[in-house]
Protein backbone atom coordinates (compact mmCIF):
# COMPACT_ATOMS: atom_id res chain seq x y z
CA UNK A 1 0.00 0.00 0.00
CA UNK A 2 2.74 2.36 1.02
CA UNK A 3 4.56 1.75 -2.51
CA UNK A 4 1.21 2.36 -4.50
CA UNK A 5 0.76 5.72 -2.52
CA UNK A 6 4.07 6.94 -3.42
CA UNK A 7 3.82 5.80 -6.87
CA UNK A 8 0.59 7.87 -7.11
CA UNK A 9 2.29 10.81 -5.56
CA UNK A 10 5.01 10.90 -7.90
CA UNK A 11 2.73 10.42 -10.56
CA UNK A 12 0.99 14.03 -9.49
CA UNK A 13 3.70 15.71 -8.78
CA UNK A 14 5.75 14.59 -12.22
CA UNK A 15 3.94 14.40 -15.53
CA UNK A 16 6.81 12.33 -17.27
CA UNK A 17 6.52 9.63 -14.48
CA UNK A 18 2.55 9.55 -15.41
CA UNK A 19 3.28 9.39 -18.60
CA UNK A 20 5.66 6.01 -18.15
CA UNK A 21 3.82 4.22 -15.47
CA UNK A 22 3.30 0.76 -17.00
CA UNK A 23 0.75 -0.72 -14.61
CA UNK A 24 -3.15 -1.25 -15.01
CA UNK A 25 -5.92 -0.50 -12.32
CA UNK A 26 -5.92 -3.81 -11.66
CA UNK A 27 -3.03 -3.98 -10.00
CA UNK A 28 -3.56 -2.09 -7.40
CA UNK A 29 -4.79 -3.18 -4.38
CA UNK A 30 -7.56 -0.45 -2.72
CA UNK A 31 -10.39 0.91 -4.63
CA UNK A 32 -9.31 4.44 -3.66
CA UNK A 33 -5.61 3.80 -4.79
CA UNK A 34 -7.45 2.33 -8.69
CA UNK A 35 -9.52 4.86 -8.71
CA UNK A 36 -7.04 7.81 -8.34
CA UNK A 37 -4.56 5.55 -10.94
CA UNK A 38 -7.58 5.83 -13.75
CA UNK A 39 -8.02 9.84 -13.17
CA UNK A 40 -4.71 10.05 -13.61
CA UNK A 41 -4.57 7.98 -16.91
CA UNK A 42 -8.00 9.97 -17.58
CA UNK A 43 -5.70 13.51 -17.37
CA UNK A 44 -3.37 11.92 -19.64
CA UNK A 45 -5.35 10.90 -22.12
CA UNK A 46 -7.26 13.94 -22.45
CA UNK A 47 -4.27 16.46 -22.81
CA UNK A 48 -4.21 17.84 -19.52
CA UNK A 49 -1.72 18.63 -16.91
CA UNK A 50 -1.83 15.91 -14.04
CA UNK A 51 -2.38 17.98 -10.82
CA UNK A 52 -4.56 17.77 -7.46
CA UNK A 53 -7.36 20.09 -9.24
CA UNK A 54 -7.15 17.97 -12.59
CA UNK A 55 -7.23 14.42 -10.87
CA UNK A 56 -9.85 15.29 -8.27
CA UNK A 57 -12.29 16.60 -11.13
CA UNK A 58 -11.77 13.56 -12.51
CA UNK A 59 -13.23 11.17 -9.68
CA UNK A 60 -16.27 10.46 -8.25
CA UNK A 61 -16.19 9.44 -4.53
CA UNK A 62 -12.85 9.89 -3.19
CA UNK A 63 -12.35 13.10 -1.12
CA UNK A 64 -9.74 15.55 -2.85
CA UNK A 65 -7.41 16.01 0.58
CA UNK A 66 -6.62 11.94 0.01
CA UNK A 67 -5.40 12.86 -2.92
CA UNK A 68 -3.55 16.09 -2.02
CA UNK A 69 -1.79 13.89 1.25
CA UNK A 70 -0.42 11.75 -1.82
CA UNK A 71 2.06 14.65 -2.70
CA UNK A 72 2.81 15.35 1.46
CA UNK A 73 5.79 12.99 1.64
CA UNK A 74 7.33 12.98 -1.74
CA UNK A 75 10.66 14.75 -1.74
CA UNK A 76 11.74 13.11 -4.72
CA UNK A 77 10.95 11.62 -8.32
CA UNK A 78 13.32 9.10 -8.20
CA UNK A 79 12.76 5.49 -7.77
CA UNK A 80 9.45 5.46 -9.23
CA UNK A 81 10.40 2.38 -11.43
CA UNK A 82 11.21 0.53 -8.19
CA UNK A 83 7.96 0.73 -6.72
CA UNK A 84 6.17 0.17 -10.32
CA UNK A 85 7.89 -3.20 -10.01
CA UNK A 86 7.27 -3.81 -6.51
CA UNK A 87 3.25 -2.92 -7.02
CA UNK A 88 3.67 -5.85 -10.33
CA UNK A 89 4.96 -7.91 -8.15
CA UNK A 90 2.50 -7.87 -5.47
CA UNK A 91 -0.25 -7.76 -8.41
CA UNK A 92 0.66 -10.84 -9.63
CA UNK A 93 0.57 -12.54 -6.72
CA UNK A 94 -2.19 -11.85 -6.13
CA UNK A 95 -3.41 -12.66 -9.90
CA UNK A 96 -1.88 -16.35 -9.00
CA UNK A 97 -3.76 -16.77 -5.78
CA UNK A 98 -7.14 -16.06 -7.29
CA UNK A 99 -6.04 -18.68 -10.33
CA UNK A 100 -5.37 -21.47 -7.36
CA UNK A 101 -8.62 -20.56 -6.13
CA UNK A 102 -10.51 -20.61 -9.53
CA UNK A 103 -8.70 -23.96 -10.18
CA UNK A 104 -9.54 -24.88 -6.40
CA UNK A 105 -13.30 -23.97 -6.94
CA UNK A 106 -14.02 -25.27 -10.80
CA UNK A 107 -12.02 -28.69 -11.00
CA UNK A 108 -15.28 -30.42 -9.75
CA UNK A 109 -17.17 -28.91 -12.63
CA UNK A 110 -14.98 -28.82 -15.98
CA UNK A 111 -13.41 -31.71 -17.81
CA UNK A 112 -9.61 -32.22 -17.33
CA UNK A 113 -8.74 -30.74 -21.09
CA UNK A 114 -11.38 -27.86 -20.71
CA UNK A 115 -9.92 -26.91 -17.12
CA UNK A 116 -5.95 -27.29 -18.68
CA UNK A 117 -7.14 -25.06 -21.20
CA UNK A 118 -8.83 -22.48 -18.76
CA UNK A 119 -5.69 -22.74 -16.59
CA UNK A 120 -3.74 -21.90 -20.04
CA UNK A 121 -5.20 -18.70 -21.10
CA UNK A 122 -5.33 -17.41 -17.54
CA UNK A 123 -1.49 -18.14 -16.93
CA UNK A 124 -0.44 -16.78 -20.60
CA UNK A 125 -2.46 -13.70 -19.76
CA UNK A 126 -0.13 -13.74 -16.59
CA UNK A 127 3.25 -13.85 -18.02
CA UNK A 128 2.40 -11.76 -20.54
CA UNK A 129 1.46 -8.78 -17.89
CA UNK A 130 4.42 -9.30 -15.87
CA UNK A 131 6.65 -10.12 -18.47
CA UNK A 132 6.07 -7.79 -21.91
CA UNK A 133 5.64 -4.19 -22.06
CA UNK A 134 3.75 -3.62 -25.05
CA UNK A 135 5.63 -0.22 -26.66
CA UNK A 136 8.93 1.00 -26.48
CA UNK A 137 10.31 4.43 -26.76
CA UNK A 138 12.96 4.95 -29.63
CA UNK A 139 15.52 5.92 -26.59
CA UNK A 140 14.24 3.15 -24.42
CA UNK A 141 15.12 0.43 -27.59
CA UNK A 142 18.70 1.93 -28.79
CA UNK A 143 20.83 0.47 -25.92
CA UNK A 144 19.12 -3.16 -26.61
CA UNK A 145 19.38 -2.34 -30.62
CA UNK A 146 23.21 -1.28 -30.29
CA UNK A 147 24.06 -4.11 -27.90
CA UNK A 148 22.75 -6.45 -30.80
CA UNK A 149 24.99 -4.67 -33.27
CA UNK A 150 27.84 -4.94 -31.07
CA UNK A 151 26.49 -9.04 -30.79
CA UNK A 152 25.92 -9.15 -34.79
CA UNK A 153 29.51 -7.58 -35.27
CA UNK A 154 31.61 -10.10 -32.74
CA UNK A 155 29.83 -12.75 -34.35
CA UNK A 156 31.56 -11.37 -37.82
CA UNK A 157 29.19 -13.04 -40.18
CA UNK A 158 27.91 -15.87 -38.28
CA UNK A 159 24.26 -16.40 -38.38
CA UNK A 160 21.62 -14.85 -36.57
CA UNK A 161 19.32 -17.70 -36.84
CA UNK A 162 19.91 -21.26 -36.53
CA UNK A 163 21.18 -22.35 -39.02
CA UNK A 164 18.50 -24.44 -41.56
CA UNK A 165 21.46 -27.00 -43.07
CA UNK A 166 21.18 -25.43 -46.56
CA UNK A 167 23.90 -23.02 -46.82
CA UNK A 168 22.25 -21.20 -49.54
CA UNK A 169 19.76 -20.88 -48.18
CA UNK A 170 20.90 -19.66 -44.70
CA UNK A 171 22.37 -17.06 -47.29
CA UNK A 172 19.12 -15.85 -47.73
CA UNK A 173 16.57 -16.16 -44.62
CA UNK A 174 19.71 -15.85 -42.53
CA UNK A 175 18.81 -19.22 -40.45
CA UNK A 176 15.81 -19.67 -38.16
CA UNK A 177 14.85 -16.64 -36.18
CA UNK A 178 13.15 -15.80 -32.64
CA UNK A 179 10.04 -14.79 -32.79
CA UNK A 180 9.13 -15.42 -36.92
CA UNK A 181 7.39 -17.93 -38.58
CA UNK A 182 8.71 -19.78 -41.43
CA UNK A 183 6.14 -21.67 -44.05
CA UNK A 184 7.59 -24.12 -46.21
CA UNK A 185 4.75 -25.13 -49.01
CA UNK A 186 4.64 -28.14 -51.59
CA UNK A 187 2.25 -30.01 -53.40
CA UNK A 188 1.69 -33.81 -51.86
CA UNK A 189 4.18 -35.88 -51.84
CA UNK A 190 6.60 -32.75 -53.18
CA UNK A 191 9.15 -33.49 -50.02
CA UNK A 192 7.47 -30.92 -47.01
CA UNK A 193 7.61 -32.95 -44.66
CA UNK A 194 10.81 -34.67 -45.84
CA UNK A 195 12.11 -31.00 -45.88
CA UNK A 196 11.27 -30.26 -42.68
CA UNK A 197 12.94 -33.35 -40.92
CA UNK A 198 15.71 -32.28 -42.69
CA UNK A 199 15.97 -28.75 -40.97
CA UNK A 200 14.94 -30.00 -37.26
CA UNK A 201 17.98 -33.18 -37.50
CA UNK A 202 20.30 -30.69 -38.69
CA UNK A 203 19.04 -28.00 -35.64
CA UNK A 204 19.13 -31.12 -33.37
CA UNK A 205 22.39 -33.01 -34.44
CA UNK A 206 24.53 -30.50 -35.71
CA UNK A 207 23.82 -27.06 -34.12
CA UNK A 208 22.82 -28.64 -30.71
CA UNK A 209 19.97 -27.23 -30.10
CA UNK A 210 16.64 -28.55 -28.60
CA UNK A 211 14.06 -29.26 -31.24
CA UNK A 212 10.08 -29.83 -31.11
CA UNK A 213 8.14 -31.63 -34.05
CA UNK A 214 4.62 -31.40 -34.24
CA UNK A 215 3.49 -34.09 -36.64
CA UNK A 216 -0.12 -34.27 -37.90
CA UNK A 217 0.97 -36.25 -40.61
CA UNK A 218 3.61 -38.99 -39.77
CA UNK A 219 3.34 -41.33 -37.16
CA UNK A 220 6.44 -41.44 -34.53
CA UNK A 221 7.83 -44.58 -36.50
CA UNK A 222 8.21 -42.53 -39.67
CA UNK A 223 9.56 -39.99 -38.56
CA UNK A 224 12.21 -42.56 -36.49
CA UNK A 225 12.66 -44.01 -39.81
CA UNK A 226 12.95 -40.94 -41.54
CA UNK A 227 15.54 -39.20 -38.77
CA UNK A 228 17.72 -42.57 -39.36
CA UNK A 229 17.64 -42.96 -42.90
CA UNK A 230 18.35 -39.39 -42.71
CA UNK A 231 21.51 -39.17 -40.54
CA UNK A 232 23.13 -42.49 -41.41
CA UNK A 233 22.74 -42.44 -45.22
CA UNK A 234 20.80 -45.80 -45.02
CA UNK A 235 17.99 -46.37 -47.13
CA UNK A 236 14.83 -46.01 -45.93
CA UNK A 237 13.16 -48.82 -47.59
CA UNK A 238 16.57 -51.10 -46.29
CA UNK A 239 14.94 -49.69 -43.17
CA UNK A 240 11.59 -51.12 -43.26
CA UNK A 241 12.61 -54.01 -44.64
CA UNK A 242 14.98 -55.24 -42.42
CA UNK A 243 17.28 -56.05 -45.53
CA UNK A 244 20.59 -55.27 -44.71
CA UNK A 245 23.75 -56.73 -44.54
CA UNK A 246 26.13 -56.64 -41.28
CA UNK A 247 28.23 -53.27 -42.37
CA UNK A 248 24.63 -51.55 -42.60
CA UNK A 249 23.74 -52.64 -39.81
CA UNK A 250 27.00 -51.83 -37.93
CA UNK A 251 27.42 -48.48 -39.18
CA UNK A 252 23.32 -48.00 -38.41
CA UNK A 253 23.89 -48.98 -34.66
CA UNK A 254 26.98 -46.17 -34.20
CA UNK A 255 23.95 -43.62 -34.96
CA UNK A 256 22.53 -44.69 -31.22
CA UNK A 257 24.58 -42.63 -29.11
CA UNK A 258 24.09 -39.70 -31.38
CA UNK A 259 20.25 -39.91 -30.90
CA UNK A 260 20.20 -40.84 -27.57
CA UNK A 261 22.07 -37.55 -26.56
CA UNK A 262 20.01 -35.51 -28.73
CA UNK A 263 17.65 -33.07 -27.42
CA UNK A 264 14.42 -33.68 -29.80
CA UNK A 265 10.70 -34.22 -28.29
CA UNK A 266 8.10 -35.58 -31.14
CA UNK A 267 4.27 -34.81 -30.84
CA UNK A 268 2.37 -37.22 -33.36
CA UNK A 269 -1.23 -36.98 -33.22
CA UNK A 270 -3.11 -37.64 -35.63
CA UNK A 271 -6.26 -35.63 -35.83
CA UNK A 272 -4.51 -32.67 -33.85
CA UNK A 273 -6.68 -29.59 -33.05
CA UNK A 274 -5.92 -25.98 -32.85
CA UNK A 275 -6.13 -26.45 -28.95
CA UNK A 276 -4.04 -29.28 -28.58
CA UNK A 277 -1.24 -27.98 -30.91
CA UNK A 278 -1.08 -24.91 -28.68
CA UNK A 279 -0.94 -26.82 -25.50
CA UNK A 280 1.69 -29.04 -26.86
CA UNK A 281 4.25 -26.41 -28.55
CA UNK A 282 3.70 -24.63 -25.00
CA UNK A 283 4.90 -27.17 -23.17
CA UNK A 284 7.46 -28.44 -25.77
CA UNK A 285 8.89 -24.50 -25.01
CA UNK A 286 8.42 -24.42 -21.63
CA UNK A 287 9.15 -27.89 -19.86
CA UNK A 288 10.93 -28.69 -22.65
CA UNK A 289 12.81 -25.83 -23.51
CA UNK A 290 12.59 -26.03 -27.21
CA UNK A 291 14.76 -23.62 -29.31
CA UNK A 292 12.71 -24.16 -32.43
CA UNK A 293 9.44 -26.00 -33.47
CA UNK A 294 8.18 -27.32 -36.82
CA UNK A 295 4.51 -28.23 -37.78
CA UNK A 296 4.06 -30.55 -39.88
CA UNK A 297 1.22 -29.55 -42.02
CA UNK A 298 -1.16 -26.20 -40.63
CA UNK A 299 -3.78 -27.68 -43.12
CA UNK A 300 -4.22 -30.87 -40.97
CA UNK A 301 -4.72 -28.92 -37.91
CA UNK A 302 -8.40 -28.99 -37.06
CA UNK A 303 -11.10 -26.97 -35.34
CA UNK A 304 -14.37 -27.55 -34.82
CA UNK A 305 -15.59 -24.15 -34.36
CA UNK A 306 -15.18 -23.90 -37.67
CA UNK A 307 -16.97 -24.94 -40.58
CA UNK A 308 -15.16 -23.55 -43.65
CA UNK A 309 -11.44 -24.88 -43.65
CA UNK A 310 -10.59 -21.64 -44.97
CA UNK A 311 -11.56 -19.96 -41.49
CA UNK A 312 -9.87 -23.38 -39.72
CA UNK A 313 -6.50 -22.85 -41.66
CA UNK A 314 -6.68 -18.87 -41.05
CA UNK A 315 -7.03 -19.51 -37.29
CA UNK A 316 -4.09 -22.06 -37.01
CA UNK A 317 -1.84 -20.08 -39.10
CA UNK A 318 -2.96 -16.49 -36.78
CA UNK A 319 -2.28 -18.89 -33.40
CA UNK A 320 1.07 -19.79 -34.98
CA UNK A 321 2.07 -16.37 -35.39
CA UNK A 322 1.03 -15.44 -31.66
CA UNK A 323 2.82 -18.49 -30.19
CA UNK A 324 6.22 -17.51 -32.45
CA UNK A 325 6.36 -13.87 -30.84
CA UNK A 326 4.84 -15.16 -27.36
CA UNK A 327 7.56 -18.10 -26.80
CA UNK A 328 10.03 -16.23 -28.20
CA UNK A 329 10.74 -18.86 -30.65
CA UNK A 330 10.74 -19.76 -34.74
CA UNK A 331 8.17 -21.96 -36.08
CA UNK A 332 8.51 -23.61 -39.23
CA UNK A 333 5.77 -24.78 -40.69
CA UNK A 334 4.38 -27.22 -43.66
CA UNK A 335 1.76 -26.01 -45.49
CA UNK A 336 -0.06 -27.70 -48.83
CA UNK A 337 -0.31 -26.17 -52.30
CA UNK A 338 -3.38 -25.66 -54.40
CA UNK A 339 -3.39 -27.96 -56.92
CA UNK A 340 -3.64 -25.56 -59.96
CA UNK A 341 -0.21 -24.52 -58.91
CA UNK A 342 1.44 -27.79 -60.07
CA UNK A 343 3.51 -27.61 -63.39
CA UNK A 344 4.79 -24.00 -62.55
CA UNK A 345 6.57 -22.01 -60.00
CA UNK A 346 4.13 -21.69 -57.33
CA UNK A 347 3.82 -18.60 -55.67
CA UNK A 348 2.39 -16.74 -52.59
CA UNK A 349 -1.29 -16.75 -53.47
CA UNK A 350 -0.61 -20.81 -53.99
CA UNK A 351 -1.02 -21.87 -50.49
CA UNK A 352 -4.09 -23.77 -49.99
CA UNK A 353 -6.96 -22.86 -48.60
CA UNK A 354 -5.94 -19.74 -46.66
CA UNK A 355 -4.65 -16.14 -47.86
CA UNK A 356 -4.06 -15.69 -44.08
CA UNK A 357 -0.75 -17.77 -44.44
CA UNK A 358 0.69 -15.32 -47.06
CA UNK A 359 -0.29 -12.21 -44.40
CA UNK A 360 1.58 -14.33 -41.43
CA UNK A 361 4.24 -15.74 -43.16
CA UNK A 362 7.75 -13.76 -42.10
CA UNK A 363 9.31 -16.33 -44.65
CA UNK A 364 7.87 -18.03 -47.32
CA UNK A 365 8.87 -20.76 -49.34
CA UNK A 366 8.00 -23.37 -52.13
CA UNK A 367 9.55 -26.47 -53.60
CA UNK A 368 8.76 -26.33 -56.91
CA UNK A 369 9.72 -30.30 -59.02
CA UNK A 370 10.41 -29.97 -62.90
CA UNK A 371 11.22 -32.57 -65.17
CA UNK A 372 14.81 -32.08 -63.96
CA UNK A 373 14.99 -30.23 -60.81
CA UNK A 374 14.23 -29.44 -57.41
CA UNK A 375 13.90 -26.03 -56.39
CA UNK A 376 13.32 -24.07 -53.02
CA UNK A 377 11.30 -20.82 -54.37
CA UNK A 378 11.70 -17.96 -51.37
CA UNK A 379 8.90 -16.10 -52.14
CA UNK A 380 8.62 -13.80 -48.74
CA UNK A 381 11.49 -13.01 -46.69
CA UNK A 382 11.43 -10.36 -43.85
CA UNK A 383 14.96 -9.21 -43.29
CA UNK A 384 16.25 -11.34 -46.22
CA UNK A 385 15.84 -11.63 -49.73
CA UNK A 386 13.38 -13.69 -52.43
CA UNK A 387 14.75 -16.30 -54.49
CA UNK A 388 15.05 -19.39 -56.31
CA UNK A 389 17.63 -22.25 -54.63
CA UNK A 390 18.20 -25.30 -56.73
CA UNK A 391 18.14 -28.55 -54.42
CA UNK A 392 18.64 -31.97 -55.10
CA UNK A 393 16.15 -34.36 -53.67
CA UNK A 394 17.89 -38.11 -52.38
CA UNK A 395 14.89 -40.29 -52.30
CA UNK A 396 16.25 -43.05 -50.67
CA UNK A 397 17.42 -40.93 -47.66
CA UNK A 398 14.03 -39.18 -47.81
CA UNK A 399 16.46 -36.13 -47.62
CA UNK A 400 17.08 -32.56 -49.44
CA UNK A 401 20.84 -31.23 -49.99
CA UNK A 402 22.21 -28.07 -52.44
CA UNK A 403 22.77 -29.05 -55.28
CA UNK A 404 26.23 -26.74 -56.72
CA UNK A 405 24.93 -24.95 -59.84
CA UNK A 406 24.42 -21.32 -60.01
CA UNK A 407 20.75 -20.57 -59.89
CA UNK A 408 19.66 -18.59 -62.70
CA UNK A 409 20.57 -21.19 -64.85
CA UNK A 410 18.01 -23.77 -65.01
CA UNK A 411 17.39 -25.39 -68.47
CA UNK A 412 13.63 -24.46 -67.99
CA UNK A 413 14.26 -21.06 -66.93
CA UNK A 414 11.85 -20.97 -63.97
CA UNK A 415 13.13 -17.64 -62.52
CA UNK A 416 13.14 -15.51 -65.57
CA UNK A 417 15.31 -13.16 -63.99
CA UNK A 418 13.15 -12.38 -60.81
CA UNK A 419 15.31 -13.85 -58.51
CA UNK A 420 17.73 -12.62 -55.52
CA UNK A 421 15.50 -9.09 -55.58
CA UNK A 422 15.98 -7.61 -51.71
CA UNK B 1 6.65 -48.20 -30.20
CA UNK B 2 6.76 -47.45 -26.86
CA UNK B 3 5.44 -44.16 -25.02
CA UNK B 4 7.81 -42.69 -22.80
CA UNK B 5 6.42 -39.63 -21.25
CA UNK B 6 2.86 -38.71 -20.06
CA UNK B 7 1.09 -37.49 -21.99
CA UNK B 8 1.27 -36.68 -26.14
CA UNK B 9 5.07 -35.81 -26.13
CA UNK B 10 7.99 -38.27 -26.38
CA UNK B 11 11.29 -37.82 -26.49
CA UNK B 12 13.43 -38.64 -29.25
CA UNK B 13 16.36 -39.62 -27.83
CA UNK B 14 14.72 -42.09 -25.46
CA UNK B 15 12.79 -43.90 -28.65
CA UNK B 16 16.10 -44.34 -30.53
CA UNK B 17 17.10 -47.56 -28.47
CA UNK B 18 13.97 -49.61 -28.66
CA UNK B 19 13.62 -48.05 -32.50
CA UNK B 20 16.79 -50.24 -33.04
CA UNK B 21 15.36 -53.18 -31.23
CA UNK B 22 12.26 -53.14 -34.14
CA UNK B 23 15.43 -53.16 -36.95
CA UNK B 24 16.47 -56.12 -35.45
CA UNK B 25 13.22 -57.71 -35.22
CA UNK B 26 12.49 -57.07 -38.93
CA UNK B 27 16.06 -58.08 -40.10
CA UNK B 28 15.56 -61.32 -37.85
CA UNK B 29 11.96 -62.33 -39.71
CA UNK B 30 13.29 -61.25 -43.37
CA UNK B 31 16.82 -61.19 -43.95
CA UNK B 32 17.26 -64.59 -46.01
CA UNK B 33 21.07 -64.30 -46.74
CA UNK B 34 23.29 -67.18 -45.50
CA UNK B 35 25.20 -64.32 -43.63
CA UNK B 36 22.56 -63.67 -41.17
CA UNK B 37 23.66 -62.29 -38.38
CA UNK B 38 22.32 -63.50 -34.91
CA UNK B 39 20.38 -61.89 -32.47
CA UNK B 40 22.67 -62.19 -29.51
CA UNK B 41 25.43 -60.05 -32.15
CA UNK B 42 23.26 -57.63 -32.89
CA UNK B 43 22.20 -56.92 -29.05
CA UNK B 44 25.74 -57.10 -28.17
CA UNK B 45 26.60 -54.47 -30.51
CA UNK B 46 23.87 -52.06 -29.27
CA UNK B 47 25.14 -52.66 -25.92
CA UNK B 48 28.32 -52.13 -26.28
CA UNK B 49 27.40 -48.90 -27.66
CA UNK B 50 25.32 -48.03 -25.04
CA UNK B 51 27.96 -48.41 -22.45
CA UNK B 52 29.43 -45.30 -23.98
CA UNK B 53 29.53 -43.06 -20.78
Amino acid sequence: MQYEQTLLGQMIVDNRIAIDVNLDESDFVSQDNRKIFRAIKDCIDDGLEVDIITVSSKIIGVESYKIASLTNNIVSASNWSFYQSEIKKASTKRKLLQLAETIKGEITDHSPSDMIEIIETEITDIIKDFSNKSSYSFKESMPGFIEELQRRYERKGELPGISTGLTRLDDYILGFQKKFLYYIGARPSGGKSALLLNMAIHAMLKEKKTIGFVSAESSLNEILTRSFSQTSKINSMTLLSGNFDKRTFLELSTFLELFEKSKGYICDEPNMSLQLMKREIRKMVRVNKCDIVFVDYVQLITNKEFDLVRDKVSETSIALKMLARELNIPIVVAAQLRRDSENKRPKMADFADSSQIEKDADVAMMIYHNKKDSWLCIEKARDGKTGDILLFFKKEYVSFHPKEREENKSEEGIINGKNTRW
Amino acid sequence: MEKIQDGKIHKLGDLAYPFLLGIIDKYQANYQGEDKMSREFMMDEIEKLKNYE
